[in-house]
């Protein structure tokens, strides 16, 4: 008798212990996903940021470079891709195109002085390269809140139950490695 | 119970001593060679860190003065830092890293401002001279067209004509005054002296000058015609020597700061704001 009773205690201990960790792994792995989703949502924001401010640049650099068409056309046509692209990696590649368009839009100003004295213009670009800035930091914190989330459900033992309770793997905002340095506009002196 | 290591030889016992003290000394080293590109958190917050020897002494304690009254009141910290160079990073990359790291700003809010001023750029006067970078907190207030119109009001043409010095403070004034309007602070109280020269009107401000001036115009054009038509009186009343009244001007006294670091300066503590990568460069 006092053997079987031992190993019910034993049996009970360990369901205990096992239990108590499978509870805090799953708690660990709901913070990291929500890490993940709200670093996400801050991605998107400053995506929509600077999709609300592009008719305005456009516009406003029609006033004085009307017949920089394929420039303008290029950035309105990357900015629809981007509004329809539907999963990460979409994303991550019309955002790549968009901002490479921009950069090329912004380009334009050292060729058209009127342009580049533009109070309004500079206000919109400078507004433009900080939300292009925005975007390529809330990007790292997002990889970055991946990165962490995706390490922890492949982790031995976690990954035992981490995909019955339904945490699946999440994909990184990633561009082409090559097309990753986009030229950037001096505003400085006119010496240029 | 099993004893799991029995009694080792001398041989054995060297060779785990050794690969032990390997891996400690290899661990040093990396650390080493792959030293801090930013410069290491400070321990006190002083608010103006002039590594790249730039700043002038009296516009630093101006400054610090400034920065450290806007921290007790507000909790919002204005930091300026200048260095050498930016160790092959972008201007924005290495801002953002430095004010993440170093935590400017209080955590809550998120209320920092860094200004970076890198030496190499502004001698060789080419893009990344110098940034504003500013803290979740405030982007409403210090917007990036607004940041971008302070560098071109305040620091690009001074730093035009080298008056470096000069460039950094009139950008830290007119951030500071920014974040001094943003939490409604009393510019008029003595150790906010300065900033009132540094507050940009908004359009809307502006406007509403315009149009009292103009009415308080009519108005006296008004009275006078009136008091005219029955006697030759002069009317000096209330609108004598203009701005007599509340201005007890900026009456500190600068012997309050000895030399700095004689004891002249007591820094705070870095809040641990984080920033977003909002603000402009030039």
């Amino acid at each position: 008798m006092k053997s079987g009773l031992k190993v019910t205690i034993a049996l009970v201990v360990i369901f205990a212990i096992v239990g108590l960790f499978v509870f805090s792994s799953y708690n660990g792995l709901v913070a990291s996903e929500e890490a993940v989703n709200s670093a996400w949502s801050q991605v998107e924001n400053q995506l929509q940021r600077r999709s609300d401010l592009i008719p305005n640049l456009v516009s406003t650099v029609k006033g004085y470079a009307a017949h920089e068409e394929t420039v303008l056309t290029e950035v309105t046509r990357a900015r629809e891709k981007l509004i329809g692209a539907g999963s990460v990696a979409d994303m991550a590649e019309a955002n790549q195109e968009l901002s490479g368009a921009l950069s090329r839009l912004l380009a334009i100003a050292e060729n058209y002085p009127e342009l580049k004295a533009d109070a309004n213009f500079r206000q919109l670009a400078d507004e433009l390269a900080g939300t292009e800035n925005r975007i390529a930091v809330a990007r790292m914190d997002y990889n970055n809140a991946v990165q962490s989330y995706n390490t922890k459900i492949r982790r031995f033992p976690t990954s035992i139950f981490a995909s019955m309770f339904g945490f699946e793997r999440k994909e990184y905002f990633q561009a082409d490695e090559g097309a990753r340095q986009v030229p950037k506009v001096d505003f400085g002196t006119e010496s240029k | 119970m099993v004893q799991i290591f029995p009694r080792q030889p001398k041989a054995c016992k060297i060779l785990l001593l050794a690969s032990l003290f390997f891996s400690i000394f290899s661990i040093l080293f990396t650390q080493y060679a792959m030293a801090e590109p930013i410069p290491p958190k400070p321990i006190t917050n002083l608010y103006v860190f002039d590594y790249a020897d730039l700043i002038e002494s009296q516009d630093e304690q101006a400054m610090q003065q400034i920065a450290k009254a806007i921290d007790n009141k507000t909790k919002a910290q204005v930091v300026v830092v200048t260095v050498n160079d930016l160790s092959n990073m972008e201007i924005e990359e290495y801002a953002l890293n430095l004010f993440r790291s170093w935590g400017i700003g209080d955590k809550a809010k998120n209320n920092g401002v860094l200004i970076l001023v890198n030496k190499a750029s502004l001698m060789a006067n080419q893009r990344g001279r110098i940034r504003i970078e500013v803290g979740y907190g405030l982007e409403g207030a210090i917007t990036d067209g607004k940041a971008g119109a302070i560098l071109d009001s305040f620091a690009l043409p001074a730093f035009e004509e080298g008056e470096y010095s000069k460039g950094i403070k009139d950008t830290f004034m007119a951030v500071s005054a920014e974040v001094a309007k943003e939490y409604g602070l009393d510019l008029e109280a003595s150790d906010l002296s300065g900033l009132e020269d540094y507050v940009i009107e908004d359009e809307s401000d502006i406007l509403l000058d315009i149009i009292i001036a103009v009415f308080l115009l009519v108005l006296i054009l008004i009275l006078i015609s009136r008091i005219g038509k029955r006697r030759r009186h002069y009317w000096g009343g209330p609108f004598g020597p203009f701005g007599g009244g509340g201005f007890s001007g900026g009456g500190l006294s600068g012997g309050s700061f000895g030399g700095f670091g004689g004891g002249g300066f007591s820094g705070g503590s870095f809040g641990g704001g984080r920033s977003g990568g909002g603000g402009a460069s030039r």
